[in-house]
């Protein structure tokens, strides 16, 4: 599974390439130029057999989804996927567009104003109602899968572990869901088949994030105590005293308190309804 | 707009015309089970102006024993109704839900369901197979009301509430028609278990509020003016006892019961009073105009108690009990309907104690049903912090 940059500067002669921007467990990204225009390329570390093979299918489902939804607010796809001998076997790769932001995480370090939490709330809620209209579950709603574009609008990465509604699953049922624990909503926590996964699944990251940039970095639910954490997280008890301590202004709270619903059923029911929630903040 | 809705059965005369002219009446819940098409037709016609929904009652079949009348002439008939149903079975019975309704002239839709005796048993996941079944077949076209027929034990555990919400909150419906088989009870007025009854509220809040859905309830009664406080936007009730209280009893073969004694039901009371007796008292005491604002109903039980029918019993019952549904509908917000419920509720328990006090012989179930009423209603408030 190892993959170096410059195997990877090899296998394109065609770009230049500039710099590594991340190592993962499934994949390596790098940014690279071409006539003057910066792109992201992302290369599988697992090998395929021979370059007609079918694509791993985790990973066709990202690509084909980020190609299907149109929305400025998620990572676009330029070209591909592609198959090509890199470091000595075959790889699936595809092109990004690079966004010169840097990621949420790099930026949590001290309380937002209220007016850019809100914006950051609205480009993700945003993405997520493209999402799903689009029949997506995201799944994986962290600081590092949000970059900025040109205009520091937010965009969400990686769909790496979202969930299809319209196709069958491809993680284990009688399991856990994919996820991120402290950023992930409770149902994550809990055997697929028992509960819900749904576009409220997504509402509840975005609400950790926006939280988090509200409050300087505070998460809402103190995962650094394990103790008593998922009863927190199912109750929905946040730590309103961080909301207080920032001066988050009443309507904002509002929304984030709902967004960080234990319950799904006590989220909004539609991003729609969110979204529209966010725009009076 | 009116929130009182009538829960149609057999025997309808001239009920809801008069509640339909009096502006009173929200819209009409027709009953294929009880009456042929060409009634139902005729009860739509005569109110133009209010929505009528056809509830299928296809959830008589998953009640032993159940049968119903008329529905073969609606070709609503499902007598093998099973939770082992294959799709396209589901599909067959959706589908015959949308011919009777086209064939009555009704535009929106109220799904097919069967009872559901708790929230998590095989029975719920057919239930939910009807209504998104119902919900794609229909498209966008109409609006579709999921129904929810619930067993008023299922309410015992709001977790089990709260993890049936996560999935119904799921649907793309408009509204959901709920109603809640009172399983355990036989007579009039049925009790509540208050913790049931403040689950209940819970979920319709939960519907209606929080997820903003249209939440009718069926075969209601007098908390429907609770369910109406708690985010309801119409509760319906008919003329007989069996309407304002859904029971499996009403569907099963029965060799007819005694007939019911007329009851005169107390707008200052809550309380739905045996006319000869409770009513006539209370209508000669010095609570009377508070108890029974309307003159003509006071000196009718003050002087001929004997004389008020079972027919005046229903129509009384049904336009006093839209007065009050409907007033409280019209307080506006969920806090500001709750006030006034409590308020009512508190006045109606003051006056009984007082009568009582009086002398009046009141059974001791009607003042045990207020302050039932009252602790859900608390209970409700607390934890929905409204």
């Amino acid at each position: 599974m190892s993959l170096t940059c410059s195997e990877i500067a090899e296998a394109f002669p065609e770009y230049y390439f500039v710099k590594e921007l991340g190592d993962g467990t499934f994949k390596v990204a790098c940014l690279v130029e071409e006539n003057g225009e910066q792109k992201v390329l992302k290369v599988s570390k697992a090998s395929v057999k021979g370059p007609d093979a079918n694509l791993p299918e985790r990973l066709r489902r990202e690509i084909e989804a980020m190609k299907q939804v149109d929305c400025e607010n998620i990572a676009q796809v330029l070209d591909g996927p592609g198959v090509r001998e890199i470091g000595g076997e075959e790889r699936v790769f595809y092109i990004e567009r690079f966004y010169p932001g840097e990621t949420l995480d790099k930026r949590l370090g001290s309380p937002w104003a209220a007016e850019d939490t809100s914006a950051l709330l609205r480009g993700l809620l945003t993405a997520v109602k493209a999402l799903e209209e689009a029949g997506i579950v995201h799944r994986d709603i962290k600081p590092e899968n949000i970059v900025f574009d040109e205009d520091g609008k937010p965009v969400l990465l990686d769909l790496g572990i979202a969930y299809y509604k319209d196709l069958s699953s491809i993680t284990e049922p009688f399991g856990p869901s994919p996820k991120t624990p402290r950023w992930a909503a409770p149902e994550l926590f809990a055997m697929r088949s028992t509960v819900v996964i749904d576009s409220r699944t997504d509402l509840f990251g975005v609400g950790v994030l926006c939280f988090e940039a509200a409050t300087g970095g505070v998460h809402p639910f103190n995962p650094d105590d394990p103790e008593h954490y998922m009863e927190r997280l199912n109750s929905g008890k946040i730590d309103a005293e961080a909301l207080k301590d920032a001066s988050v202004p009443e309507s904002l709270a509002g929304v984030l308190v709902r967004l960080l619903q234990g319950a799904p059923n006590r989220r909004f029911r539609k991003v729609d309804a969110a979204l529209k929630a966010s725009e009076a903040c | 707009m009116a929130s009182f809705w009538v829960q149609q059965g057999y025997g309808k005369s001239d009920k809801i015309e008069r509640l339909y002219d009096a502006g009173l009446l929200g819209g009409v819940l027709l009953s294929p089970a009880d009456e042929e098409p060409p009634a139902l037709q005729a009860t739509r016609e005569s109110t133009p102006d209010v929505e009528v929904l056809l509830d299928p009652q296809t959830y008589v079949y998953s009640i032993p024993g159940g049968t119903a009348r008329c529905h073969e002439a609606h070709g609503l008939a499902v007598p093998n109704l099973n939770w082992g149903m294959a799709a396209s079975e589901v599909e067959a019975v959706v589908k015959a839900v949308i011919d009777a309704n086209d064939r009555l002239g009704v535009t929106n839709l109220i799904a097919p369901t069967v009872v559901q005796r708790s929230l998590n048993d095989v029975w719920t996941s057919l239930a939910l197979q009807m209504a998104r079944t119902t919900i794609s077949v229909v498209g966008e076209q109409r609006r579709v009301y999921v129904s929810a027929v619930i067993e008023e034990p299922a309410l015992a555990n709001w977790e089990d509430v709260a993890n049936w919400l996560d999935i119904a909150t799921g649907l793309d419906a408009d509204g959901f028609y709920v109603v809640v088989d009172r399983v355990t009870q036989s007579s009039y007025p049925a009790m509540w278990n208050p913790s049931h009854l403040t689950n209940l509220l819970r979920l319709i809040y939960s519907l209606s509020q929080l997820n903003e859905y249209e939440v009718l309830t069926g075969y209601s009664d007098i908390e429907g003016i609770l369910q109406i406080a708690a985010g309801a936007s119409g509760s319906a009730a008919g003329w007989f006892y069996s309407l304002r209280a859904f029971s499996d009893g009403k569907w099963q073969p029965s060799s007819g019961g005694r007939q019911a004694t007329p009851r005169a039901f107390s707008v200052g009371l809550l309380t739905p009073l045996l006319a000869v007796g409770e009513g006539e008292q209370v209508a000669r005491s010095e609570l009377a105009e508070e108890a029974y604002p309307d003159e003509d109903v006071r000196t009718a039980l003050a002087n001929n108690p004997d004389g008020w029918s079972l027919v005046t019993a229903g129509s009384h019952h049904l336009g006093s009990l839209a007065t009050v549904v409907n007033d409280v509908a019209q307080q506006g917000s969920i806090p500001a309907r709750l006030d006034a419920v409590e308020g009512r509720l508190a006045d109606a328990h003051g006056r009984l104690i007082t009568l009582e006090q009086q002398g009046v012989p009141f059974s001791g179930a009607y003042r045990q049903r207020l302050e039932t009423f009252r602790r859900a209603l608390a209970d409700f408030r607390a934890l929905e912090g409204v």
